[in-house]
C-alpha cells in the first residue's frame, strides 16, 4: 500500500498558495459581478488556505460550456460524479500510485491507534451562498442528520466501531473530532468514498448547511412555516423534503440548497437541459492561485434511448463524456472521430464482468452442486474465454476471474488467472468426479435426483446476452444445460435480493481499493447474499450458513481487518480475504479491465487518458473535473 | 375445372353455374399481384418448414473467427476458367486503431459451394438424425459460407434469417387467427340474436377491454417459472392478446350483422328454409369478407414486429431465441448500420412478407365478391 496522508507534493503546493494569495484570480464572469457589487472580490470568497488542485497537464483557460448528456431526473450520479466533494479524496499520478489528499477539510489526523480522528476546517471557507463553514453545520448535521432516527433509521455499520457509533466533538469553530469506541484505522479509506451516510452531494457527510436547512429541520423550523413549505412541495413528512429526492435537500433539484462544489444547479430537472453554473465561493484553486473551476457551465441534455446518446456523440455534440456509454460501440466512436471533432479516451474499469452462481438458491440440489468446489471449477473452466473477449468485446478486454484488478494495491496475480485457462477435459473429469456422471439422451447430465443439469442465468444486461449465447454453447460441451434468459432490471434486482435465482450475470465491481466496500467479496448481491444479509444484520435477517461453511473464513478476515489496530494490518487482513476469496473460487469471473470509454472533444484539456474507472475512486471525479478547460481562441 | 375446348357458349354456362368457391378463384387469378403473393408466401411457409435442410448452418453455431463478415460475392470464374459457383477464402485483419475486423478475399482459396452437402447435424423435425444440407461449401473446417453475411459472434444470417422465420411466420400468428375466431364467432351470434344474449356479449367485451394490461403483464411475468421455454411463453402471450383483442372485430361484426339481418337477401334465405348455421356462414359473413380481411391482414405486420415489444419485461421473444423480430432488434442500433448494413437483411424479409400478405388480402377482397363488375 502506498497510501500515504500528504504527498509532498500537494503540501508545498498548498505553502505556495498560502504565499501567494494574493495574486489570486478568477473568471471573466465573476469578475463582470465583482466590477458591478453584486460579488464580494475573490480575495474574500475564497479560503484563506484554498484547496491547490494539481493540473493535469497545464495551467488552464476560464470560460466555455460542457455539453454532456442525461437519461432523467434519477440520473443524478453523472454530474454527482463530476464534481462531489468529500472530507479527503483520492488522487492517482501517471504510475497508477493511489494517495489520499485533504478535500474541503484544510487537515486531517489519527491518533496511535486510529481511534481519534481529527479534522480541521478552512477559515474562510464559503458556502455557495456566501455564509460562512462552520463547525456549527458539521454539529448540525451530527446532531439532527445522523442521529436523528427520522431521517437516518439505522447508522450504517462502515460509521461504526465494535458496534458502536462513532461520537463527535465539536473543539473549537474550525476543529471537531470523531471517537470511535475502538481502533477504525480504515475510517479515512471508507470516507473518501462514502463520506458519511449515503455517498454523494445529497449528504455531503460532516457538514450540512444548517443557516439553510434549520428552516426545513422541525428542532429549528417554525411549524407553520414548515408545514407551507411541506404543502408547496407535496411533501406527507418532514422528511420528504429531506435526503437524495427531497425537494429541499436535494442539490439536484433544489438551486437554493447552498453547496461547497465546483458548479451548482441553476436549472434543475426535469428540464430538457439541466443547467450547472459555476460556484463563485468554491474553495480550490490551480497552482498559480486561480479560482477553479475553469469552465464556466455545464449543460446536461436529456435523452432516452441511447442510440440517440450515440448519435449525439458521432455529430460532436458531447464535450466528455463516458456515462452510458458502451464498450462494444468502441469502434464506432473511434471511426467518427474526425466526423465529430472528439476524441476517444479510454480508462480501465476496477470490474469483472461475472456469472455469479447462488449458493442460496432455494433448489436444494443445485445448493449442494454450487458448494461443491469441483462443480464451480469446472463451470469455470469450461468456459473458452479468448473467444469470448474476441467476440463480445472486440478483443479489449481481459480473460480474468473476478477480484481486485491491475493496480490495486490488493492485486494477486494467482486470483486473477484462477479457473480461466481452458480445459474442456479437465472440467468434464471434474463434474465425472463430483458424481454427475449419468445422462440423458440429449448427451446431458443428470443431477443426483436424476433431473437434467440444467442452470438459469438471468441478466438484466442486454448488450452482454452474446457473451451467455457463448457461455451457453461451451457449457453444452460439459454437459450442462444452461437456459439464457433476459429479464427487466426490477425483476432481476429482486430475485437478487431474496436469494431466488440460480445464476445472474453482473459486474464484480470495486475491485481497486476494495477496503473502501468489500461487499463484492463478502456475498453481496452476488453468490451469497442471504448469507451476507444474515452476517451484516447480525443474525436478524438472511440465512445462517452451516457452521463449517467456508464463508465465514472471509467475513472473520473483514472482521479482523476492520478492528486492526493500524492500517497495515488492517490491509494485511484485506488481503486474507482476497486469498481466501480465491482459494474457494466462488465466482465465475469472463472478462474484466474492459476499456471505460470517454468521448472527449478536441477543445478539452487537461483530461487524463488510463487512469481506473471505479466506484470507490469516484469515478470521472477521480480527474479533478474543476481544472479540466476548454482551449480559448 | 376449366377446359381449354369449350366455346363461349359453354363458358356463360359454365359461369352460370360454378360454385362461388370457384368464381372466386378465377377471379383471385385475374389480380396478378395478389397471386404472386400467394406464390410468396407458399415459398416462405415452405422454407420455414423445411429449415433445418434449407439453411447452410446451424442458426446458434458462433465463429471465433467470422464475427462481421460482410455478405460473400459468389464467383463463376477463377483466373477466367468456368469453375461454377464458388467463393474465395477469407483473410481477417484487425485494425489495431478502431478495434475493427477487416474482411478481404484471399483469392488462393477457391471453395466451391455445392449442392447437397453434408454440414452441421440436425434433427429433422426431431425425428431423425441427418447432417445434409441443401447446398455448402467444401474446405477446412473453419471455412464459410455467409451469403448474407456474418453477426457479431460470426453466426450466419442467413440460417438465422430461415429458422428466425419458422417462428415468426408460425408462433406470431397463431394469436391473430385466434382473435379472429373469437370476435367472427362472438359478433355474429351477438348481431344475429340480439336481446340478452347480445346484452351479455356486450358487457363481456367492455370487461374484458377494461382490463388494464401492464399490470396484467407483470402479473404475468412474475408468475410464470423462468425455466418455461421462451417461445411457449411468446404463445401464451399471443393467446392472450387474442383473448382480449377480439372484442373490436366482435363489435364491427355484430353491427354489420344488425343491419343486414333484415335486408331482402337475408330474409329471402331464410324464407327458403335455410338454417341459420347456412343463413350466416353463406349469405351474412361473406358480405363482409372485405372488412375482415383488411382487419386480418393490417394485424399481421402488427404482431411481427410486436414480437419484441414485451420482451422488457422478460415476456416477448428475445435472444437467443431467433426470430426475425429479435434479429431485427439486434440490427436497431447506430453500430450495426454504420458496421454492419446487411444485418438488416431481416428487415427486408418483414418488409416483403409483410406486404404479400397485403397484397394477398387485397386480391382476396376483390375475389371475395365474383359477381360484382
Amino acid at each position: 500500500m502506498r497510501h500515504t496522508w500528504l504527498k509532498p507534493a500537494t503540501a508545498l503546493a498548498l505553502v505556495f498558495a498560502a504565499q501567494s494569495a494574493a495574486a489570486l484570480d478568477e473568471a471573466p464572469m465573476l469578475a463582470e459581478q465583482v466590477a458591478a457589487g453584486t460579488l464580494p472580490p475573490v480575495e474574500e470568497r475564497l479560503p484563506e488556505n484554498p484547496r491547490v488542485i494539481d493540473v493535469a497537464n497545464s495551467i488552464g483557460q476560464y470560460g466555455g460550456t460542457w455539453h454532456r448528456a442525461f437519461k432523467g431526473p434519477s440520473d443524478r450520479w453523472g454530474p454527482t460524479k463530476l464534481m462531489e466533494e468529500r472530507v479527503l479524496r483520492a488522487v492517482m499520478d501517471a504510475d497508477q500510485n493511489i494517495s489520499y489528499v485533504p478535500g474541503w477539510v484544510e487537515s486531517y489526523a489519527a491518533n496511535e491507534d486510529s481511534t481519534v480522528f481529527t479534522f480541521t476546517l478552512r477559515k474562510g471557507h464559503r458556502w455557495s451562498d456566501g455564509a460562512p463553514v462552520t463547525t456549527r453545520d458539521v454539529k448540525f448535521w451530527y446532531d439532527d442528520v445522523f442521529n436523528n432516527r427520522e431521517i437516518m433509521p439505522a447508522v450504517p455499520a462502515l460509521y461504526t466501531a465494535a458496534g458502536e457509533p462513532m461520537a463527535l466533538e465539536i473543539v473549537d469553530d474550525h476543529t471537531f473530532t470523531v471517537t470511535f469506541a475502538a481502533p477504525y484505522p480504515l475510517f479515512l479509506t471508507v470516507l473518501a468514498k462514502e463520506s458519511t451516510g449515503k455517498p454523494g452531494l445529497d449528504r455531503p457527510g460532516f457538514i450540512e448547511p444548517f443557516h439553510y436547512l434549520k428552516d426545513f429541520h422541525p428542532t429549528y423550523a417554525d411549524e407553520a412555516k414548515l408545514a407551507a413549505v411541506m404543502e408547496k412541495h407535496g411533501a406527507k413528512k418532514w422528511t420528504d423534503l429531506w435526503d437524495s429526492k427531497g425537494q429541499i435537500q436535494a442539490w439536484w433539484f433544489n438551486p437554493d440548497m447552498p453547496v461547497l462544489t465546483a458548479w451548482r444547479v441553476a436549472t434543475p430537472p426535469p428540464a430538457d437541459t439541466v443547467v450547472m453554473e459555476r460556484n463563485p465561493y468554491y474553495y480550490g484553486v490551480d497552482a498559480e492561485g486561480n479560482q477553479l473551476p475553469y469552465i464556466d457551465r455545464v449543460e446536461h441534455r436529456l435523452f432516452q434511448d441511447t442510440e440517440a446518446l450515440n448519435l449525439m456523440v458521432v455529430q460532436g455534440e458531447i464535450d466528455l463524456q463516458q456515462r452510458h456509454l458502451n464498450a462494444n460501440d468502441f469502434t464506432l466512436f473511434k471511426e467518427n472521430e474526425a466526423a465529430g471533432d472528439y476524441e476517444v479516451v479510454t480508462w480501465t474499469k476496477a470490474s469483472t464482468w461475472t456469472i455469479y452462481p447462488n449458493l442460496n438458491t432455494p433448489d436444494e440440489t443445485l445448493r449442494a452442486l454450487f458448494d461443491d468446489k469441483r462443480v464451480r471449477e469446472a463451470l469455470n473452466i469450461a468456459i473458452d474465454r479468448e473467444t469470448i473477449n474476441e467476440l463480445s468485446f472486440s478483443g479489449l478486454g481481459e480473460a480474468r476471474q473476478a477480484g481486485p484488478v491491475s493496480g490495486s494495491p490488493f492485486f494477486d496475480a494467482e486470483l486473477e488467472k484462477a479457473g480461466t485457462v481452458w480445459d474442456p477435459d479437465r472440467a468434464n473429469a471434474l463434474l465425472d468426479e463430483a458424481g454427475l456422471t449419468e445422462r440423458d439422451s440429449d448427451g446431458f447430465r443428470l443431477r443426483p435426483d436424476g433431473k437434467r443439469l440444467t442452470l438459469v442465468i438471468e441478466t438484466r444486461h442486454n448488450p452482454l446476452l452474446s457473451v451467455l449465447e457463448l457461455v451457453q454453447a461451451d457449457w453444452a460441451e460439459i454437459g450442462v444445460e444452461a437456459l439464457v434468459r433476459n429479464l427487466d432490471r426490477t425483476l432481476v434486482q429482486q430475485h437478487v435480493e431474496t436469494g431466488e435465482f440460480e445464476l445472474v450475470l453482473d459486474n464484480f465491481d470495486r475491485s481497486s481499493i476494495i477496503t473502501a466496500d468489500p461487499v463484492r467479496f463478502l456475498g453481496r448481491y452476488g453468490f451469497a447474499h442471504n448469507y451476507f444479509k444474515w452476517w451484516s444484520s447480525a443474525g436478524n435477517n438472511g440465512v445462517e450458513p452451516p457452521a463449517d461453511h467456508p464463508i465465514r473464513d472471509i467475513w472473520a478476515a473483514w472482521e479482523a481487518a476492520q478492528s486492526a489496530g493500524s492500517l497495515d494490518e488492517a490491509n494485511a487482513h484485506a488481503q486474507d480475504m482476497v486469498s481466501v476469496f480465491r482459494d474457494n473460487l466462488w465466482t465465475i469471473g469472463l472478462i474484466g479491465e474492459t476499456p471505460a470509454i470517454f468521448v472527449k472533444s478536441n477543445e478539452v484539456e487537461n483530461f487524463p487518458a488510463g487512469l481506473i474507472d471505479d466506484d470507490a475512486l469516484r469515478g470521472i471525479g477521480l480527474a479533478q473535473a474543476a481544472q479540466f478547460y476548454f482551449k480559448q481562441d | 375445372m376449366t377446359d381449354t375446348n369449350v366455346t363461349d357458349m359453354d363458358k356463360t354456362q359454365v359461369i352460370d353455374t360454378a360454385r362461388p368457391i370457384t368464381l372466386m378463384w378465377w377471379r383471385f387469378k385475374q389480380h396478378k399481384l395478389a397471386l404472386w403473393s400467394l406464390y410468396l408466401i407458399g415459398f416462405l411457409y415452405f422454407v420455414a418448414a423445411f429449415a433445418e435442410f434449407l439453411a447452410p448452418y446451424d442458426p446458434f453455431k458462433h465463429s471465433k473467427l467470422h464475427a462481421y463478415v460482410p455478405p460473400q460475392q459468389v464467383h463463376l470464374f477463377h483466373e477466367g476458367s468456368f469453375v461454377g459457383p464458388f467463393i474465395y477464402g477469407l483473410d481477417r485483419k484487425r485494425d489495431p486503431e478502431t478495434a475493427r475486423l477487416i474482411f478481404s478475399e484471399d483469392t488462393a482459396k477457391v471453395l466451391p459451394i455445392k449442392l447437397f452437402h453434408r454440414g452441421d447435424s440436425y434433427h429433422f423435425w426431431g425425428l431423425w438424425e441427418t447432417d445434409l444440407h441443401l447446398f455448402g461449401i467444401e474446405g477446412g473446417r473453419r471455412d464459410r459460407l455467409y451469403l448474407l453475411g456474418s453477426d457479431s459472434l460470426g453466426r450466419d444470417l442467413l440460417s438465422r434469417l430461415i429458422y428466425g422465420g419458422r417462428v415468426t411466420l408460425s408462433v406470431g400468428l397463431i394469436g391473430v387467427f385466434f382473435s379472429f375466431v373469437i370476435g367472427i364467432t362472438l359478433g355474429s351470434i351477438a348481431g344475429l340474436v340480439g336481446g340478452r344474449v347480445d346484452a351479455a356479449i356486450q358487457r363481456v367485451a367492455e370487461f374484458v377491454r377494461s382490463i388494464p394490461t401492464i399490470p396484467l403483464w407483470l402479473g404475468l411475468a412474475a408468475a410464470l417459472p423462468i425455466h418455461w421455454d421462451p417461445i411457449f411463453v411468446y404463445l401464451l402471450i399471443t393467446v392472450i392478446l387474442a383473448l382480449i383483442g377480439w372484442t373490436n372485430l366482435a363489435r364491427v361484426v355484430r353491427g354489420h350483422f344488425m343491419t343486414i339481418r333484415n335486408q331482402d337477401f337475408v330474409l329471402a334465405a331464410q324464407l327458403s328454409g335455410a338454417k341459420p348455421k347456412r343463413v350466416v356462414t353463406r349469405h351474412m359473413l361473406p358480405s363482409m369478407t372485405s372488412y375482415v380481411i383488411a382487419a386480418v391482414t393490417l394485424a399481421i405486420p402488427e404482431m411481427i414486429l410486436g414480437e419484441t415489444s414485451l420482451s422488457f419485461l422478460g415476456l416477448g421473444l428475445r435472444p437467443p431465441v431467433v426470430s426475425w423480430g429479435v434479429l431485427l432488434q439486434d440490427a436497431q442500433n447506430l453500430r450495426s448500420i454504420a458496421l454492419a448494413p446487411w444485418l438488416l437483411a431481416p428487415g427486408a424479409a418483414i418488409v416483403a412478407t409483410i406486404l404479400a400478405f397485403n397484397f394477398l388480402g387485397d386480391g382476396l377482397r376483390d375475389a371475395a365478391d365474383p359477381y360484382q363488375k
